[in-house]
């Protein structure tokens, strides 16, 4: 389901046809089968004073509400390791535990909360000895599951991306190296945009991991131009072990862009017309995203004319699915 | 009797020479170290001795030169060098020093003599030469002074110089024959030559503070003051130099230079032009004549008479000082550029192009002028014409700090959005232009209905209108260079800016700042530029106070003490805290005063009062006139009378009861002791309304408020709290939120418009005041709304265009409304409310 890095850019269209295939086959052949699952682990690292302590404390809490409450995450799916718990020993009984847990379908979520450093690997600031980005990478790759997202919202994070990057991976940093060492506002606004409606761009009722990104890096760049400071992290993102983009890049990597933070969960739909109805929109929904990618190859006005009529399309859709769903008993 | 001393004293003079010359080496040496450190009395006391012994040494008498003019004794030196010099006319040394005394005291004819007797004199002939040329400069003879500064340079480059004092010579040729970068790098040579040049120094800051580089020419001064700590010409550079940027310092190094030299006719020019600058006339006239007891003939000193008698309009007295120069010196165009410089700095901008025109009639290569004249035209609005002189005057001298930054700011227009309103000509810069354009050009054209309604008079339009993300260039456009520490400026039919992101949030206010500015437009062009600073600046601070809650300054804690501790100005003198402040604050305390003056006049006299001393004004009345017939009160009553009202509304305040009411409440809030807490800051606030900086008692009792559940006692706080807060961001929206809350609208939509004026880029205003907007079916001003969320990049890209398609859909605009839509939809293709709105579109 997930395509290879080579073949992104010609195929970022068939990627989405493709999940979309897939999800619509668990729906209608499989509605009580195994459905993909999303586990978490939130690293906290040791705050070093009372200051970090809280802010780190209210980073690690809130991640995890908004994973479950709004996510939909299982409670039992989370595990939290702060302060005296982030520890090596902790650690790896935690992946331990997502090994037997996790299956080939499901999705591991990564986070790095509090301070990181870097010196020839990056090292993220735990109890006793740390354990490095190369230690961290295998144990990541111990675990069974089919996507993993890490979100790296400390100091020096980018030193984790050589380290961590890899297949069917996405590696969210705060700076674009391990020498952007100080303390990092990143995370804070990535949290808030999962917890607001604001990071959901696409208004599809879901973040993915891709405008979860692109909301938090917006909002450091504000936050430092605003302060009239000189930016000391530049947020990255690496997909599909591919090189680190920035926000500058032209199409977002398929990766980012389809993986979600919401729980998939199976919708079954007992309404053949209803259903009939839905297969309709998911296909109009194909051509705007066809003819979105195909925006610079063809004459502007053309475009318009098009997107106006996919749209008024779609909108006429949705009011029948809604009318249609207002008939069921 | 006389002829035998003469007899005498010679006779034993080899004797002397013999026995003592070690010794007396010694003491000349001494007392040349004395002379150049300062010690200029006792330097003095020593060498005339000497001198006066026959010692021709030039070290020895160019210290006792300089031990005199230093001390102030000029007429001393005068007489006592030319009397030396006709007994001893072989002596080359001696006749250099009454050469010079001559030149500096205006005896240019009996300079020549002596100068041209040692033209050829071994050792100095090259500072002759240079003196010469000086004095032929000075007499008008310009063709005859550049040859000799042209043989001079020859000279050099056929290597004939060596010695530091000629190189030091060299210099100053080459800058008086414009090779500025020539000049630069020989100072460099000859002080590096003898690191021990005071005068070198002072020279090449006088050099870097012509072409306007004043950080170089504050350090140059102060390598000589490192020589020298009392030498008077480096602590006049240095008050020069710093005059703009810190006044302070400036009358402080001033004062330095009279102190050790009383009569110092180049330090009465600079505080006669002070004085002019300050408007008080009299006292410049006063400085300039004791300019003149020392050089009768100074053409600077007839240059600052003929500029006083211009601001007076007294034009016979004008005419016959210019005559006075051109006679000496017809060349002389700094004449003109002395009184366009002078225009300038009492906002007359025309007038001042003007006189640099004439300027550059005298001297069309008078490059200063040139650039005068470019950055002059560019403040009247003659943009292509300013850039053009200003692109003269860079091939002309490439040195000239200000010709080239404002000609690197020119090119950076490029960079800015041009707009143009009904009145105004608008240029925003192209990365915040989208975002500011409807709120800038909304309140200009509100200003310039409000004020023109107002004092019924109508600007002259357009009036342009000029924005800037960085500090720097504004600075660069208003004074050549950084380092302006104002947040606006106005030049009669300019007015320029900085720009929100040009400061730290919630360093000011974008929207006051404006009305203020363009409150100048009004008084100035309403007195044809003749309104004094102070009148002006009062006046704009007083209406930006009426133009929205909290905008203006109100009683500071600086302003307080300042009142308190009795420093406010007479009227008549006010404009000396404008421009020479003797204390930090001097300069905010005297823009409050001022305020507080129009305040005072129109509670008195009303409002009416004030027009009429405007027009006043107009006429040509000076201050004590205009308050005589305007008010018809004596400037000195008028004080008291105001003094004594500012006293009684000040009287009850006690700073330190007040700072203590406020820390108690903040702690007995943080443990807990609300209701205590509400009532210190509740009587804080009784006592001291006005206090709205760091630590005040009203956000801190809104807030307990909210924590006792008492919301409208909250929003009246914070009402209250607005009256005088022009910059509290997060109050404004506080505020707006809990009328929100209790459903009235107008009072949210109210406060989060003043949240606009603080923070126009951030996003929370105007997420806010959208919807608002937008229920209050206010269509036009709703699209503005969602229009900057888009230009600020908004992460609800969807979301703004979709607000955005719903104004126009509400002001009748369907073919907009479908377009944004689209945009909407095109984002987010899922997004219900887009569809519905478009099916909605599509229906119609």
């Amino acid at each position: 389901m997930v395509l290879e890095k080579e073949e992104r850019a010609r195929m970022k269209n068939r990627a989405r046809v493709l999940l979309f295939c897939v999800s619509v086959l668990f729906v209608l052949l499989l509605p009580i089968a195994s459905f993909a699952d999303s586990s978490a682990l939130i690293l906290s690292s040791v705050p070093g004073d009372e200051e970090h302590a809280e802010k780190f404390t209210k980073w690690t809490e809130a991640t995890r509400k908004v994973l479950v409450d709004k996510f939909g995450f299982a409670a039992d799916r989370v595990i939290v390791l702060a302060d005296k718990k982030t520890a090596k020993a902790e650690i790896q009984k935690a992946f331990a535990q997502f090994k037997t847990q996790l299956k080939p379908t499901d999705t591991f979520f990564l986070f790095f909360i509090g301070h990181g450093s870097y010196d020839t690997d990056y090292k993220f600031n735990i109890l006793g000895p740390d354990f490095t980005g190369a230690e961290y990478g295998q144990l990541i790759s111990t675990l069974p599951a089919g996507r993993t997202i890490i979100v790296n919202g400390t100091s020096a994070s980018g030193g984790s991306v050589e380290t961590l990057a890899g297949k069917n991976r996405v590696i969210i940093t705060a700076t674009k190296s391990g020498r952007e060492a100080n303390d990092t506002v990143f995370y804070e606004y990535f949290l808030k945009g999962l917890e607001e409606a604001s990071a959901d761009e696409d208004k599809d009722k879901k973040v993915s991991v891709w405008e979860a990104f692109k909301y938090a890096t917006e909002a450091v760049e504000r936050f430092y131009k605003e302060q009239g400071r000189m930016a000391t992290e530049h947020p990255q993102l690496s997909s599909n072990g591919a090189e680190v983009i920035d926000l500058k890049v032209k199409d977002a990597p398929a990766l980012a862009r389809l993986t979600t933070f919401q729980v998939d969960r199976p919708i079954t739909v007992a309404d053949p017309a209803l259903q009939a109805l839905l297969n309709d929109k998911n296909a109009i929904d194909q051509k705007i995203e066809a003819l979105r990618i195909n925006k610079g190859n063809m004459p502007e006005a053309e475009y318009e004319k098009q997107l106006d009529e996919l749209l008024v399309q779609l909108a006429t859709k949705n009011q029948q699915i809604k009318d249609q769903e207002k008939k069921k008993p | 009797m006389k002829r035998n001393s003469r007899v005498f004293v010679l006779a034993l003079l080899p004797c002397l020479l013999l026995s003592c010359g070690a010794l007396w080496q010694t003491d000349a040496n001494r007392a040349i170290e004395l002379a150049r450190t300062g010690e200029y009395k006792a330097a003095a006391d020593a060498l005339e001795g000497a001198v006066e012994g026959g010692n021709n040494d030039a070290q020895v008498v160019e210290s006792l030169y300089y031990s005199w003019i230093r001390q102030g004794e000029y007429l001393k030196a005068r007489d006592k060098f030319e009397a030396w010099a006709s007994a001893r006319p072989n002596a080359g040394p001696i006749r250099l020093a009454a050469g010079r005394i001559h030149r500096i005291t205006g005896g240019f004819d009996r300079a020549m003599p002596h100068l041209n007797a040692i033209q050829n004199f071994a050792g100095i002939a090259t500072a002759a030469q240079v003196e010469k040329a000086r004095v032929l400069e000075d007499t008008g003879k310009r063709d005859e002074a550049n040859a000799i500064y042209k043989k001079i340079i020859d000279n050099y480059q056929n290597g004939m110089y060596r010695s530091a004092s000629d190189l030091y010579s060299v210099a100053l040729a080459m800058w008086a024959t414009e090779y500025f970068h020539d000049a630069n790098d020989l100072f460099k040579i000859a002080t590096q030559a003898n690191p021990k040049n005071a005068e070198a120094y002072v020279s090449w800051g006088d050099l870097l503070l012509e072409k306007y580089n004043e950080p170089e020419a504050i350090a140059s001064y102060q390598d000589a003051l490192k020589i020298d700590s009392k030498l008077p010409e480096a602590n006049l550079g240095l008050a020069k130099a710093l005059a703009l940027t810190d006044p302070e310092k400036a009358g402080q190094a001033l004062d330095r230079a009279i102190a050790v030299n009383k009569v110092y006719p180049e330090a009465s020019m600079m505080l006669a032009n002070q004085l002019i600058d300050s408007e008080q006339y009299d006292k410049a006239e006063n400085a300039i004549a004791e300019a003149q007891k020392i050089n009768p003939q100074s053409a600077e000193a007839f240059s600052l008479l003929a500029t006083i008698n211009y601001l007076r309009g007294n034009k016979g007295e004008f005419d016959k000082y210019v005559q006075k120069v051109l006679q000496t010196n017809p060349t002389y165009s700094h004449l003109y550029f002395t009184i366009a410089e002078n225009c300038v700095s009492v906002r007359l901008y025309k007038e001042a192009v003007g006189f640099a025109r004439e300027a550059l009639k005298i001297n069309p290569r008078d490059w200063k002028a040139m650039s005068l004249l470019g950055v002059n035209l560019m403040r009247i609005g003659e943009e292509q014409e300013g850039r053009n002189m200003l692109e003269r005057a860079y091939e002309g001298d490439r040195f000239n700090v200000w010709t080239v930054n404002t000609l690197t700011l020119l090119d950076s227009f490029v960079n800015f959005e041009r707009i143009e309103t009904p009145h105004f000509k608008v240029m925003l810069h192209k990365k915040e232009a989208a975002a500011l354009r409807p709120y800038v050009t909304e309140l200009l054209e509100k200003a310039y209905k409000d004020l023109s309604a107002k004092y019924a008079f109508t600007p002259e339009t357009p009036i342009g209108f000029e924005m800037y993300p960085d500090h720097a260039d504004f600075a660069v456009r208003t004074l050549g260079m950084p380092g302006l520490a104002a947040l606006g400026v106005c030049f009669g039919k300019t007015l320029v800016m900085d720009s929100p992101s040009a400061r730290k949030p919630d360093g000011f206010n974008w929207g006051s700042t404006l009305w203020h500015e363009f409150t100048h437009v009004i008084t100035l062009q309403m007195t044809d530029h003749k309104i004094p600073r102070w009148f002006s600046e009062g006046l704009s601070v007083y209406e930006e106070r009426k133009g929205f809650s909290g905008w203006g300054d109100d009683l500071k804690l600086e302003y307080l003490e300042a009142i308190q501790g009795k420093k406010l100005l007479p009227v008549g003198e006010l404009n000396d805290g404008f421009i020479r402040p003797k204390y930090p604050e001097q300069v905010l305390v005297s823009y409050y005063q001022a305020s507080l003056i129009a305040d005072y006049i129109e509670e008195k006299n009303g409002f009416d009062a004030i027009k009429k001393m405007l027009l006043l004004y107009k006429a040509g009345k000076n201050t004590e006139q205009v308050f005589k017939e305007a008010l018809g009160l004596d400037l000195s009553v008028f004080d008291t009378q105001f003094l004594s009202w500012v006293d009684a509304r000040t009287k009850n305040i006690s700073p330190k009861s007040f700072t203590t009411m406020v820390s108690e409440g903040q702690q007995n809030l943080a443990k807990g002791d609300t209701d205590k807490a509400i009532e210190q800051f509740k009587t804080a606030i009784e006592m001291y309304p006005e206090y709205t900086d760091e630590h005040n008692p009203y956000e801190p009792l809104a807030e307990a408020y909210l924590k006792k559940g008492d919301k409208q006692a909250a929003i009246d706080v914070l009402k209250k709290f607005m009256v005088y807060s022009e910059t509290s961001f997060s109050s404004n929206l506080k505020l707006a939120d809990l009328l929100k809350e209790q459903g009235d609208l107008a009072g949210a939509r109210r406060w989060l418009e003043g949240a606009i004026y603080i923070r126009p880029l951030d996003f929370d205003g105007h997420n806010k005041l959208g919807p608002i907007l937008l229920s209050q079916k206010q269509y036009p001003s709703a699209a503005r709304e969602y229009e900057t969320l888009i230009a600020l990049n908004t992460p609800d890209k969807a979301g703004a265009w979709y607000h955005l398609a719903e104004a126009q859909w509400g002001s009748g605009n369907a073919d907009e409304a479908r377009k944004s839509v689209r945009r909407s939809l095109e984002i987010a293709p899922s997004f219900e409310p887009a569809q519905e709105l478009l099916l909605k579109i599509v229906k119609k």
